[in-house]
Order: structure tokens, then C-alpha cells, then sequence
């Protein structure tokens, strides 16, 4: 059983949620009103399309962390080199997706990657 | 005898009410929200604003719901031929100001009628699409109608070049005849295209998912790949339109328009031999490989937001057009994956109908390797490529420009394939497969005996990349045309595509091939 609290328009529900097979009678997830929402609940990160507002750098192939040339705190414009990936046999720049500064770097050098893995975060 | 004055005047009177179409009130709507009525639209793409409109007094003959008391001006398309660029072109605009641009069978009849003239008269279709629809007051009509247009989008398609113009809502069915034409051009705001909307959406699955998710053109260019350029309003994509045409013919039987230098410079560009890195990891940026390689400016990058490990697009060289299929390393390493093999065999496709030769320019480690890859049919999608380069009797030049390794390699147009000239830069790569990986499964014995595996690898590796990661293996076997100084590659290509325009080569007579789907 897992506890998540699910923000929709602005309103936060804390839900639970089974993990149920055929053969267990079926339990309807229950959806609870918070009591207190959560404060100023994160917005969810934007799908692709919309991404220029979201600062994550997703990894576009499988990889190893070769190089990182931005540390916490580094202001960096859009297109700078952040990280750079060595995936078959080649070199793969992240460059920054937009302007600003690092609020987060998930990785470290010699690090294996899967696609799709946040690797760091413009706030 | 003089015509009858009332005569004149009717035909004024009619032709005033045409020409607002829904009405002043409507357009004046559109304008503040920065859109151009039907009419504006189609003067901004015909040269000097001249066309001749086809039906313009064309009315729905509906009668039911109501509909019969109600006047559709053109029945809520206007249907012309002009000129661009002096050349003679067809185009269709729907006007969202009569009935929403809804489609019924007289709206239908008039697209159908200008898509058999410009068959009939090789000329290029553009279609604004800014329609709510089908018209439901006419039933199965409306339907039917869409219908015939497909029929003939299918039967135009390799004989003129359609280029669709999504400047509005296109949903459901409607979505399907851009679908079914040559290039999509969408405007970047008040425009969406999908078949099942939100609602429908959240009705079926409970997903809940927003326009600009999977609607817009944004979403379009850069993750369903369905269009091919977006607009930034409506003169721009009347303009993209236009530049479009200036590198196509106006259709398969015509040559595109190429305006060929007298002369082809033998300088050498030696800024290209500064942009190759020396450590082969490093990638190589193959926009700037173009841009020195191509005429100034005249790169026009296709899909350029789409599977961007693979570039396409058209350029001209001294003059002359072409289609350039390039690999690009700044990206996912180069490696060809679903979406990159996809692009890249559509576009071949498209080439080889109007007659445009092909640049393919190389820089592939190989296919991409994982999971997503394999269940998601990459087989049956890297197959397109090789098809759509076998298939294609179009002039082809390969430029080996670094890495040239196994199945992608074939995928990028060999001598094998068919390629007329195969150049390769002495950075040329071109194995079956990289060190490593050889190493692991022809000496495999050797390394588990070995007493220090690290040095004989080294070693072993060392030999299979003197031997492998060159061109002059290749080159040796007559596989290559000639291995060439890099700053040497935009005279080199100019004389070997002005030398090979006369090529004339066919294949065995069929109904079609099967390429795989």
C-alpha cells in the first residue's frame, strides 16, 4: 500500500493507493480531502512540449557521467555546457535547457545513467 | 447594343457578399487576435496578391436543421490559382468566419475540384486548414466528403507536391488530409490538430491531458512528428510555404528550380579542417559541416525540432538544389534510432519523387542500443531507410565524414545502396563494429588466458583500429570513390553532383514495393 498525496488545480488529496491482482477482492482507492494542503505545493514538471518553464535536463540516451563543469550555485545561459555524457564511444553534451542558476546536480562523475534520468536542475 | 447596366450591378452585389464572407464584424475579431481572414491569407501567398478564385458563388444546398435559411458565402472555402515566384500554384483556404470553416459536401466538392485541376495541370496544392470540422447538418454528406478529398490527397501524392498550412483548429477526420500530404506547416499559436480532443480523452481513459500536450505545434514538431515547420503567424507560414516551393518542382515530371553557378570554385575551405575535433569522442557539430559545405543561407532545415540525431533538410550547392540526410553526434551521439529512421526515410522518399539528388552525410556510431529500441520496432524502422535509399534512383553522394559503423552505416548510403560517388575524410571510421566490442568476440580465448588481459586488449585494439578505424580499408576494396582533404569537400561535391544529373536508372516494373510500415 502506498501514501500519496496528489495535487489536482490546486487542491491536494491524499490518497492511498493498493497494488491489487485478479484474485483479491478489489478494495476502490479512497481519495481524502486533505485536511491541511500541502503549502505551496511544487508544481508538477512540464512534459515536453511546455518544458521552457522546467529546468531539469533529462538524459537523452544511456550513459556514464564523464564530465561536470557546473557546480551548485553556478549561473549558467541557455546552451552552456553543464555535464557531458560519454555514450557509445562519443561524447554527448547536456547543455542547459534554459537560463539560470543550478539548484541541483543528481549525478557524479563515472556514474551510469538510464534515458530519461534528471541530471540536474536550473531553478 | 450596351450590356445591361443591372446585370453589372447584380454580379457587384453578389461578389460584395462572397468577398466579406461571415462578415466585417468576424474578420475584425480575427485581426485583434493577429489571424488573417481566408481571403488575406491567400493574397499574402500569391505573387502580387493576384489569384483567380474558383467557386466563389458556390452555396451548400442543405435543408435540414434550419441550415436552408442560412447563407454560407462560398460555402466556407475559397478555392484559387496564382502565381509564385512566377510559377503557377493552386491553394485552398478555409474561412472560419462562414460556419465555423465547417466542411459539407459543396465546401468538399470545391477542395476536390481544385486538387483534379492541379493534377491535371502539375501544379503544387497548398491548403490553409482553419475549419471546426465536419458540418453536422449535412450528415454522412459532410463525411463523405472528407472522404473524397483523401481519395485525392492519396492520388496527388508523388505527382504534385502538397504542402498543408494548419492555421486553426483541425480535429478529428480533417486531421487526416494534411496527414496525407507532403509538408506540414503549423502556426505556433491558435492552432491545434488532433483526432480524439481532451474531453474525449478523459471520457475514454480518464487521462487528463491538454491541448498544448499533444495538440499544439509544439507538440507536433517535437514528440509526435507529425508537422514539419512551425509558423510563428500566418505571413510566416504563408512565406515557409513559399520557400518551400523554391526548392521543389512544380511536380514529378519537372526538375526543381535550380539556378546553377556558371562556375564551381576550386578554393579550399580550410575553416572546415579547424571544426573536426581531433579526439574522435569528441563530436563533431554537423550544422556547421553544412552550413560551410552548402551555399550561404540557403540551408532549410526539415523537422527541425524532430529526432534531432538525424538532420534533413534542403540546400543548394553552386546553385544547384539538394536534399542533405546528415547524422548529428552533438546529439544522442548520432546513433539512429525509431523516430531518427523515420524522419530520415520519408524525407529520402520525398526526394526521389521531385527529383532531388541526395547528400548523405555520415557520422554514426550504430543503431541506438536498448530495450525502448528493440520492443519499439527498430528493425522494422531502420529497414525504411535502407528501402527508401534502394528504391531511390535519384543522383546519391555519400561523405564519410568520421564514424561509419555496421547496420547504421548501411542505413546512411553506401556503394551498396546505391550511391553514385562515396567520399570519405581520412578521419573516416568505417567497421563493422568499434574496438571494443571486436575485441570481446574475436579474441576472447586469448584475453581469459592471457596473464596481463589489460595489455594484450590495449594492444589487440590498437592493431583493429590501425586496420578498422580508417577509410583506406574500404577505400582498398573499391568501396570508396576517393578519400579527400576535408577543405576540399564543397568543390569536390559540387563537381561529382554536376557531373552525375544526367543519371538515368530504373527498377523492375511493380504496382509498388512493400516498404515496411
Amino acid at each position: 500500500m502506498e501514501h500519496l498525496r496528489i495535487t489536482v488545480e490546486g487542491k491536494a488529496y491524499d490518497v492511498i493507493v493498493e497494488t491489487i491482482d485478479s484474485n483479491s477482492s478489489a478494495t476502490a482507492p479512497v481519495a481524502v480531502r486533505s485536511a491541511a494542503p500541502a503549502a505551496a505545493p511544487a508544481p508538477a514538471p512540464a512534459p515536453k512540449p511546455v518544458a521552457a518553464g522546467s529546468g531539469d535536463a533529462p538524459s537523452p540516451l544511456a550513459g556514464i557521467v564523464q564530465a561536470i563543469d557546473a557546480a551548485v550555485g553556478s549561473i549558467v545561459t541557455e546552451g552552456d555546457l553543464v555535464i557531458t555524457l560519454e555514450a557509445m564511444k562519443m561524447y554527448t553534451p547536456i547543455n542547459a535547457p534554459m537560463s539560470g542558476t543550478i539548484t541541483a546536480i543528481h549525478v557524479k562523475v563515472g556514474d551510469a545513467v538510464e534515458e530519461g534520468q534528471i541530471l540536474y536542475t536550473i531553478g | 447594343m450596351a450590356i445591361d447596366p443591372s446585370l453589372l450591378e447584380a454580379l457587384k452585389l453578389r461578389r460584395e457578399e462572397a468577398l466579406i464572407g461571415g462578415g466585417i464584424d468576424r474578420i475584425e475579431k480575427r485581426h485583434e487576435k493577429g489571424l488573417l481572414s481566408a481571403r488575406e491569407r491567400l493574397t499574402a501567398f500569391f505573387d502580387g496578391g493576384n489569384f483567380i478564385e474558383f467557386g466563389m458563388h458556390a452555396h451548400h444546398s442543405c435543408i435540414n436543421f434550419g441550415l436552408e435559411k442560412r447563407k454560407m458565402p462560398g460555402d466556407g472555402v475559397v478555392c484559387a490559382t496564382g502565381y509564385v515566384d512566377g510559377r503557377p500554384v493552386a491553394a485552398f483556404a478555409q474561412d472560419f468566419t462562414v460556419g465555423g470553416g465547417a466542411v459539407g459536401a459543396i465546401h468538399a466538392k470545391k477542395i476536390c475540384d481544385l486538387l483534379d485541376f492541379a493534377i491535371k495541370a502539375g501544379m503544387p496544392v497548398v491548403g490553409i486548414n482553419d475549419s471546426g470540422g465536419a458540418r453536422i447538418q449535412e450528415g454522412i454528406e459532410a463525411l463523405s466528403g472528407y472522404g473524397q478529398i483523401f481519395f485525392r490527397n492519396v492520388l496527388a501524392s508523388g505527382v504534385i507536391p502538397q504542402i498543408s498550412i494548419i492555421a486553426g483548429p483541425c480535429a478529428g477526420g480533417a486531421a487526416y488530409s494534411p496527414a496525407l500530404t507532403d509538408f506540414i506547416i503549423m502556426t505556433r499559436k491558435n492552432s491545434n490538430m488532433f483526432i480524439c480532443g481532451p474531453d474525449v480523452i478523459r471520457a475514454a481513459t480518464g487521462q487528463s491531458a491538454s491541448l498544448d500536450q499533444f495538440a499544439s505545434a509544439d507538440a507536433h514538431a517535437q514528440i509526435s512528428g507529425n508537422i514539419h515547420l512551425i509558423a510563428e503567424d500566418d505571413q510566416h507560414a504563408m512565406d515557409l510555404a513559399k520557400k518551400l516551393l523554391d526548392y521543389l518542382p512544380s511536380n514529378n515530371l519537372g526538375d526543381p528550380p535550380h539556378k546553377m553557378n556558371d562556375n564551381i570554385p576550386l578554393t579550399e575551405d580550410l575553416g572546415m579542417n579547424e571544426i573536426i575535433p581531433a579526439d574522435p569522442k569528441s563530436p563533431l557539430d554537423m550544422q556547421k559541416v553544412i552550413d560551410r559545405l552548402m551555399d550561404p543561407g540557403s540551408w532549410f532545415e526539415i523537422q527541425p525540432d524532430y529526432a534531432q540525431n538525424m538532420l534533413t533538410g534542403f540546400a543548394k550547392l553552386e546553385g544547384l538544389v539538394i536534399g542533405i540526410i546528415a547524422n548529428q553526434p552533438m546529439v544522442k551521439a548520432g546513433c539512429i534510432d525509431i523516430d531518427a529512421s523515420d524522419k530520415a526515410a520519408r524525407f529520402i522518399r520525398v526526394c526521389n519523387i521531385y527529383s532531388i539528388p541526395i547528400l548523405s552525410l555520415v557520422d554514426v556510431p550504430g543503431f541506438m542500443p536498448g530495450l525502448a529500441q528493440e520492443r519499439g520496432g527498430i528493425i522494422r524502422h531502420g529497414a525504411k531507410m535502407l528501402f527508401a535509399w534502394a528504391s531511390g534512383t535519384v543522383p546519391k553522394i555519400t561523405l564519410i565524414c568520421r564514424k561509419a559503423y555496421g547496420g547504421a552505416y548501411l542505413a546512411m548510403c553506401p556503394s551498396d545502396l546505391g550511391a553514385d560517388f562515396v567520399f570519405a575524410w581520412p578521419t573516416a571510421e568505417i567497421a563493422v563494429m568499434g574496438a571494443q566490442g571486436a575485441m570481446k568476440v574475436l579474441y576472447k580465448k586469448e584475453l581469459e588466458e592471457a596473464e596481463d588481459p589489460a595489455v594484450l586488449e590495449q594492444e589487440l585494439r590498437k592493431a583493429y583500429s590501425e586496420k578498422f578505424a580508417s577509410p583506406y580499408q574500404a577505400a582498398s576494396n573499391g568501396m570508396i570513390t576517393d578519400v579527400i582533404n576535408p577543405a576540399a569537400s564543397r568543390s569536390t561535391l559540387a563537381l561529382a553532383f554536376r557531373g552525375i544529373m544526367g543519371k538515368s536508372e530504373s527498377r523492375p516494373p511493380k504496382k509498388h514495393g512493400n516498404i515496411p510500415l
